[in-house]
Parts: C-alpha cells; sequence; structure tokens
C-alpha cells in the first residue's frame, strides 16, 4: 500500500472497526510503500474484509493467504476464520 | 487535467490555489461558516466568483451540501474552520458516508508547527473522521494544493461515492507558490469488468417468482431509466428502499412499493413469497430486511453493486455483478414467463393499496402529502427530516425520479431537512423546495431559517406538528409498555411567531379543510414560507416491524 499519512490506521480500523480482530501484525515501510500483513480472528467471512480494505485508497492489493474455519464447541458451530493478509 | 495551466508559473496563496482548484471543479457554491484557522481562505473568497452561502451552525453547512449533491448529481461542499468548526461538520459528513453522497468538506487547521501540541481550536479531525469518510487528506505542503483538491473530487465521485475531507493547515493556506499542480495527477478508480451476465441471467430465466430489490445505488449510477426500461421489457415487480423511492415509475404496474420496517405490505410479503431477489444497488439494511435470517428465505439472491464490498456482506450472492448498475441492468433484459407471479403481486397490490378515508375532521398527515405532492409534480422537491412524518413521506410522496426525494437514509439525523432544501435549492433554482419535517427535527438546525431569509432562499417547510417526538413515542406505546420518556413536546415554541420572528411568512393548519388553500399557497407563493399543520398526538406509522422481527410479522396490517 502507499505509505501516505494516516494510511496504516486507516486499514487497522478498518479491521477493528468491521468487527475483525488482530493476532498478529507485521509492518514494513520503504520509500514510498508499505507492506502489511495480519493474522486476523472473526466469526465473519474474511472474504468480506479483503473487500473493504481494497476499496481503500491507499491500498493497492490485497491477498488472503489462508482461511482457516474451526469447530470450536461440540453444540454450537462456530467459525472462526483467521487469515493472513499482505499488500504490497 | 489542466495540462496547459500546469504550466502556469502565477504565485497564488494556498488558499487560493484551493479555490482555483474549486473553479476547475467547477464548483458554483460553497456552504460554510467562518473562523481562525480558515481566515486565509474567507480572504481569498472576497476575489472569487464562487458563491459562499453562510449558514448558522456548521453542522448545516455539511447537510446543505449534502443536499446540493443529491439535487444536482455533483459534488457538494462545505467549509468549516478548526475544532468545534470542524466537528460540528462530522454529522453531516457521516450522514453523506452513510448515504453515499459525494462531497468535499474542506476543515481549517492550526498551523503545521502546533499541530499535535492541543493548540487553540485544535482537534485531530482528520483522525476522528477516518471511519466515516471514504478518503481524506492533511495537506502538508502549499504545492499539493490543488492536486489535492482536484483528487479528492474526483474520489468523492467516482465508483461508490462518498464524503472526502481535507484538512488545510493555516500556514500552507497563507503560503505563496508559484505551482500547485506539481503532484496533479490523473486519477480513476479501476471498477471491475462484469463477470457473470450468463450466469444472471440464467438465475432470473430460471425463477419463477423473480422480484427486484431497489435501492439508491440506481440513482447514484444514473441508471432510472435502465431500470425501467428493465421493468417495461420483462414485467419484473418491483420493491424500493428509502434511497430508492421514485427509481421506480409510481404508476408502473409492478410497483410494489416500499419494503421494510415502514413499507408496504404487498412489498414484505413479495419479498417473502419470491424465489429470486434481484438487488439493484441496495445493501440489505436492517430497516430493509428486518430479521435478516428469515428474509427472503426462498430466494436466490442476484446482487448487483458498484461496490464489490457490498455483494455477500449481509446475504451471499448466488451470483454478483460488481460493476456500473446501469449497463448491469440492461444486460439482464430477456422474455420471462412469469404471468401467475405478476397476477399474485397485482392482488397483494390491491389488497394493501393505501387508504386515505381516516375519520374526523383533523387533518391526516399521509393525505396531506400525497395530496401536495400530486398537485406540486414535477417541479417539486422534497427533503424530509427524520422521524413519523419521515416515513408518511417515504409511504404516501408520489415522486417520479429519486433526485427528487432527499432523506437522511442510513444515518438517520434527525435536523437533516431544512439544510438539505437550502442546499437543494440552489442546486436546482427553479424546483418548488419543500421541507416537510416534524417538531422534533425542526429545532435541530431551526437556525437556519436565518439563512433563507438572508439570501430570499423560497423553500416552503411543511412542519407537521405532533407536540412530542413522535416515532419514540410509538415505540414507547408499542415496544417499552407505554412508558413513556422524555417524548413531550408539548411547551414547544409558537412556531409560526418563531418564523415570523427571522422574517419567515407563516399560517397554520389545524383542521382538513384547510388543506387544499394551505397546499395552493405552497405551491404559488414566491418566496419562502413556514407551514405549520397540527396533527392528533397519537397517530402512528403504520404497519410496523417490530425490531428483531421478520418483514411477515407486521403489525397494523392484516395479512
Amino acid at each position: 500500500m502507499a505509505a501516505n499519512e494516516g494510511a496504516l490506521i486507516r486499514v487497522l480500523g478498518t479491521v477493528e472497526r468491521r468487527g475483525y480482530s488482530l493476532s498478529t501484525l507485521h509492518v514494513e515501510k520503504t520509500d514510498n510503500s508499505m507492506q502489511v500483513c495480519m493474522q486476523i480472528e472473526s466469526d465473519r467471512d474474511a472474504n468480506i474484509l479483503c473487500r473493504q480494505l481494497d476499496r481503500l485508497f491507499d491500498v493497492q492489493s490485497v491477498n488472503l493467504e489462508a482461511q482457516l474455519e474451526a469447530v470450536l464447541d461440540s453444540a454450537e458451530f462456530n467459525e472462526t476464520p483467521r487469515f493472513q493478509a499482505s499488500w504490497l | 487535467m489542466d495540462g496547459s495551466k500546469a504550466q502556469s508559473t502565477t504565485t497564488k496563496t494556498g488558499a487560493q490555489w484551493l479555490l482555483h482548484a474549486l473553479e476547475a471543479e467547477g464548483c458554483d457554491v460553497l456552504f460554510g461558516y467562518p473562523g481562525g484557522a480558515i481566515m486565509p481562505v474567507y480572504d481569498a473568497l472576497v476575489d472569487s466568483d464562487i458563491k459562499h452561502i453562510l449558514v448558522r451552525h456548521e453542522q448545516a453547512a455539511a447537510l446543505a451540501a449534502d443536499g446540493y449533491a443529491r439535487a444536482s448529481g455533483k459534488v457538494g461542499v462545505c467549509l468549516a474552520t478548526s475544532g468545534p468548526g470542524a466537528t460540528n461538520l462530522l454529522t453531516g459528513i457521516a450522514n453523506a458516508y452513510l448515504d453515499s453522497v459525494p462531497m468535499v468538506a474542506i476543515t481549517g487547521q492550526v498551523q503545521t508547527g502546533v499541530m499535535g501540541t492541543d493548540a487553540f481550536q485544535e482537534v485531530d479531525i482528520f483522525g476522528m473522521s477516518l471511519p466515516v469518510v471514504k478518503h481524506s487528506f492533511i495537506i502538508r505542503n502549499a504545492e499539493d494544493v490543488y492536486a489535492t483538491v482536484r483528487n479528492a473530487f474526483a474520489i468523492a465521485r467516482s465508483g461508490r461515492p462518498g464524503p472526502v475531507l481535507i484538512d488545510l493547515p493555516k500556514d500552507v493556506a497563507t503560503t505563496k507558490v508559484a505551482s500547485s499542480m506539481a503532484s496533479l495527477k490523473s486519477f480513476q478508480t479501476t471498477i471491475d469488468e462484469p463477470e457473470g451476465i450468463a450466469a444472471a441471467r440464467a438465475l432470473i430465466a430460471q425463477a419463477e417468482r423473480p422480484l427486484l430489490y431497489v435501492g439508491g445505488g440506481v440513482n447514484m449510477g444514473n441508471a432510472e431509466w435502465a431500470l425501467r426500461s428493465l421493468m417495461r421489457s420483462t414485467g419484473l415487480p418491483a420493491v424500493w428502499t428509502l434511497k430508492g423511492l421514485g427509481a421506480v415509475e409510481p404508476d408502473a404496474p409492478f410497483n410494489l412499493g416500499m419494503l421494510g420496517m415502514h413499507g408496504n405490505p404487498a412489498a414484505n410479503f413479495a419479498v417473502q413469497d419470491c424465489d429470486l431477489l434481484i438487488v439493484a444497488g441496495a445493501r440489505f439494511d436492517d430497516r430493509a430486511t428486518g430479521k435478516l435470517s428469515t428474509f427472503a428465505p426462498k430466494a436466490k439472491v442476484l446482487h448487483l453493486d458498484i461496490d464489490a464490498a457490498e455483494i455477500s456482506k449481509l446475504r451471499n450472492a448466488d451470483v454478483g455483478l460488481s460493476g456500473k448498475i446501469c449497463e448491469n441492468l440492461l444486460a439482464l433484459a430477456q422474455p420471462l414467463n412469469i404471468s401467475e407471479w405478476q397476477k399474485k403481486c397485482r392482488a397483494m397490490k390491491t389488497q394493501h393499496a393505501e387508504r386515505y378515508d381516516a375519520p374526523g375532521d383533523g387533518v391526516f398527515a399521509p393525505a396531506l402529502l400525497k395530496q401536495l405532492s400530486e398537485a406540486g409534480g414535477n417541479k417539486v422537491i422534497v427533503t424530509s427530516d427524520v422521524g413519523q412524518h419521515q416515513m408518511w413521506v417515504a409511504q404516501h410522496w408520489r415522486v417520479n425520479r429519486t433526485s427528487a426525494h432527499l432523506s437522511s437514509g442510513g444515518l438517520g439525523t434527525m435536523g437533516y431537512g431544512l439544510p438539505a432544501a437550502i442546499g437543494a435549492q440552489y442546486a436546482k433554482p427553479n424546483a418548488t423546495v419543500i421541507c416537510v419535517s416534524g417538531d422534533g427535527s425542526i429545532m435541530m438546525n431551526i437556525q437556519e431559517l436565518a439563512t433563507l431569509k438572508r439570501y430570499g432562499i423560497p423553500v416552503k417547510i411543511v412542519l407537521l406538528d405532533n407536540s412530542s417526538l413522535g416515532m419514540v413515542r410509538q415505540w414507547q406505546e408499542l415496544f417499552f409498555a407505554e412508558r413513556y420518556s422524555e417524548v413531550d413536546l408539548s411547551d414547544n415554541p409558537d412556531f409560526a411567531v418563531l418564523a415570523n420572528a427571522f422574517g419567515i411568512p407563516s399560517f397554520t393548519v389545524e383542521r382538513r379543510d384547510q388543506v387544499p388553500a394551505a397546499i395552493e399557497r405552497l405551491l404559488n407563493d414566491e418566496g419562502s414560507l413556514f407551514c405549520h399543520v397540527k396533527i392528533d398526538p397519537r397517530a402512528n406509522v403504520w404497519p410496523l416491524v417490530p425490531p428483531g422481527k421478520s418483514n411477515a410479522d407486521m403489525m397494523g396490517c392484516a395479512a
């Protein structure tokens, strides 16, 4: 993504506001761009967040590397997608 | 953009470059309020051809810019100083964000050297507005002003429109630079090429009970004509949202009305029964869907939206088309054999047609609104505030184009109506702009009567006064065991006198037999006019889907 003023906080704010929680975060900044890798947990579909991040103007591309689902409770089926997204 | 001007060596201040960029964007009117940090821009305005409308509260500036944008289809622009000026804009910015309205909001900021030191009238408006803007900028160099403003306009109107904030520090506004075009670049949002048209057409061909669910995106995508063409050629029935009002021809045979919490029963029953929901520029808002898991339970979903992030956000789409809605709607046309479904829809429409034969001689607000809209016809633009009157407008106002009905849909901003009407009047000077308000809402931006007077803006106000916060009262009656809490407004000011104090002519309507003369005056008086209408404080909006219930469970409607 472009390393513009506010770009990182805009991305992180979108993640939290849309109902996803951050587990790990790695940021690498070069001259004018930034690469952000995140691992995120939520009961919401990670693909939706990807599209919401992708429409941010500083974001150049979003890659969903993996989405894992797990059954956490025997009585209820809880989806816990975890994914790693990165931008270049 | 402006390649020749890019060679210019004229020296201007940042503020002058800002206005130069606004002029280049065709901006002819600004809604704003001056103050310390924005003073360099107001100084430059003295030499500019752009008209500035001084509102009396910054929130009204943002809402007027919103109304201007909705009525004109252009980008609305508002202007405020730093600190409280900027925070007062926020509600209007959020309003534009939730309803996808193209807006550029410009705020003054303290000097760059003291930013971050809690300087006088310093707030981090850039940070505060992040969740409610499409994008935002802090301009830190005067060289960047021109390009940033041009880019802000391009972003605001591209793809799914929305508000863009520009925060302009005072020293940047006063710095003189030879050219502010260095970083100007061509800006375009890429839009996905539509895929899946064949799959979409197949879904429609296979459906026995297809139904269009029309939202505000149809108007934003200039696709009303395409929607109407599709409806005519296929006979598809349609329901619409608050923001979709006017997209479907009022007299179209299979126009089933608004869906949702206060929707027409025919619309809600059709949604519950359909086997294919064709979602056109709508977003499954909870006021439209009721309990989401029970919404359109038998239907597959075909979702058309310019914003790919809306597709499958709340309801999984069997097919999603994330391109320009106009082209995609046209591509769906095909002969359909749905006569049984049409027959059923027609029967439901007849069965649940609105009734206007309320007993008594008091003013029946739904009938007044229907009669006023029919008498006014296409020359009228209506704005509404938020509450019971807003739903009565949505249910009963007859309107043939979406841009003639301005309402705060997503945010539900009480106080929207009057400033939006001011904006709409500047967008369409020859229109008869009518603001329908309530006695709660009107007080949220009552100070804008001074703006009407100052500029001679001929907005007409129809105040439906039930001496209470009617919608909240209705909910307390129905869902809180009649435990009324802070909804009584029986000590309201005398609104007719209040309007006169601002220099606005006024009159009061208390009986049904006074309505025809009131309509005559509202449509024929040349200047601004305040029509105070007293209505039954016990009147409720029907039907009503209780919160958290299915749209099939409407109160106040026979199944």
